[in-house]
């Protein structure tokens, strides 16, 4: 645990957060599994909803890709749209290299499950505070 | 090549004169308004970078405007980025709209263009770890 990858969080008018940096080492243990990793930015995609919209079930915009979003700007029914990301990807780098340097250097070890996680059905919302 | 950044305030009866032109016309400077807030018949407040001459010519350019009556005062004000408690996060930029703040594509680490910077501070609350400040 070190503090670079557990921080306190405010978003203006939702209230207090917790950014919380987790590295997850995936096996490659079959071809689907490398094909699925191996996807790039303009595969991967993402569906624009407007949280203006104040209800679960919110339209769906469009879809875009994660190399779009990345590029600072998207279109959505023909109007160019400014993004820009909530995460670090700085830190999310820095987290995988880390992790890569364990494994690397025989210092991370696969032990057996020290206890499941809580597993429920269905989405917790989030609800708004103004 | 000089640059300054000033804080022009306009009182009500010289909101509908044309004022700022002289320090083009006569005092050979560039102007780039950076913010402006005119009201005909209300107080008036423009945020100037002047360029482009001495600082001699900016000082007499500026000596001008307060003999017409404008209050010209130093941009002081700052926007300082704490930057070893930064996470790159990216919200700010968001809000940024003079692209002062941005992610570098390569290293996807936040970098501020202090030159860009309109000292706007919408990026203070936008700021996730609270370490976007304003300095006075």
């Amino acid at each position: 645990m070190n503090r670079k990858y557990l921080r306190a969080a405010i978003f203006h008018n939702y209230g207090t957060s917790l950014y919380v940096g987790l590295g997850i080492p995936i096996p490659l243990l079959d071809e689907e599994i490398v094909r699925t990793v191996v996807l790039c930015n303009e595969e991967l995609k993402a569906t624009v909803y407007d949280y203006g919209v104040q209800q679960r079930a919110r339209p769906a915009l469009g879809v875009v890709s994660y190399a779009e979003l990345r590029s600072g700007k998207i279109e959505l029914n023909g109007k160019v749209i400014p993004t820009a990301p909530l995460s670090s990807l700085e830190k999310a780098r820095s987290i995988a290299t880390e992790l890569k340097e364990w494994i690397i250097n025989g210092q991370f070890y696969l032990t057996e499950p020290v206890a499941s996680l809580p597993w429920r059905d269905g989405v917790k919302p989030l609800r708004e505070e103004v | 090549m000089a640059k300054r950044r000033v804080v022009l305030t306009f009182p009500q009866e010289l909101t509908e004169r044309p004022i700022t032109y002289h320090l083009v016309k006569d005092y050979d400077l560039a102007i780039n308004i950076l913010k402006a807030k005119i009201t005909p018949g209300e107080e008036g407040k423009l945020v100037l970078e002047l360029s482009n001459g001495s600082p001699e010519k900016i000082d007499e350019g500026l000596d001008f405007l307060e003999k017409q009556g404008v209050i010209v005062q130093p941009l002081s004000k700052e926007i300082v980025l704490e930057e070893e408690e930064c996470i790159h996060c990216g919200a700010c930029t968001a809000v940024c709209t003079s692209g002062a703040l941005r992610l570098d594509p390569q290293t996807a680490r936040l970098v501020f263009d202090r030159e860009k910077c309109i000292v706007c501070e919408l990026c203070v609350p936008a700021c996730t770890m609270r370490v976007i400040k304003v300095m006075f």
